[in-house]
């Protein structure tokens, strides 16, 4: 059996988020310069902005997460409700990415195969991502009761 | 429901939590847990080591009280 050490894998993947996050907000606040003068730039901006606040939300609850891996303690009910919180936001994200696409094929006109390929990817992603967390927290819920009923058990 | 009167023998053999918690080889926070009903399930193991230490029956530390009754006395 694979022995790993939860605590430092905990450790490793919040460093790593912590790293992602410092390196995502450049990013976000520079976009907006990057940005040429047409609707079509213009329209995505208005999508890719509330999810890449989104995508920020979700970074700090998995920090969260992984703070709890790190503590050695991942089975709590504030666990459970971070995965079903991030599931939601998810969620909410590949829709943003849906609507985001039917309006560029509507309503600018933008039939540009890679762009059209690359936001239904996206909202594939997304959603297979929020069931999945939506399952996870309900496993991790599971978890948590058997936990709590082990360490009532006397 | 099941009540676990421990107190009550644990004052009748004069034994203190500590004592009896080292001698059932528990911790004094889940000796504590089972005083004070919050406990979920006993093992067969804790309960053959109370009632050595304590040297009564299981019957003498578990109770049954009826929740219906519980909840008309409160009323």
């Amino acid at each position: 059996m694979i022995n790993f050490n939860i605590k430092r894998l905990g450790k490793i993947l919040n460093i790593v988020l912590t790293i992602g996050f410092v390196c995502f907000i450049p990013v976000f606040l520079l976009s907006p310069f990057m940005l040429k003068n047409n609707y079509s730039d213009l329209y995505s901006a208005l999508f890719i902005y509330p999810n890449g606040c989104l995508m920020l939300i979700i970074i700090i609850q998995f920090m969260r997460l992984f703070r709890s891996l790190e503590n050695d303690n991942p089975f709590t009910n504030k666990n459970v409700s971070i995965l079903y919180h991030t599931g939601i936001i998810s969620f909410i994200m590949s829709f943003i990415w849906i609507i985001d696409l039917i309006l560029m094929i509507f309503l600018v006109h933008n039939t540009y195969i890679n762009y059209i390929i690359v936001l239904l990817f996206l909202f594939i992603l997304f959603f297979g991502v929020g069931i999945a967390l939506f399952i996870l927290s309900l496993l991790f819920k599971r978890a948590t009761d058997y936990k709590e009923e082990n360490d009532l058990t006397i | 429901m099941i009540i676990v009167n421990l107190d009550v023998m644990m004052a009748k053999k004069k034994i203190s939590s500590q004592e009896l918690a080292e001698k059932i080889g528990i911790t004094q926070a889940n000796l504590s847990i089972l005083k004070t009903n919050k406990g979920k399930a006993i093992r067969f193991s804790t309960l053959d080591k109370i009632c050595e230490v304590l040297e009564c029956k299981p019957g003498d530390i578990l109770d049954y009280v009826n929740d219906k009754e519980v909840g008309d006395k409160n009323e």
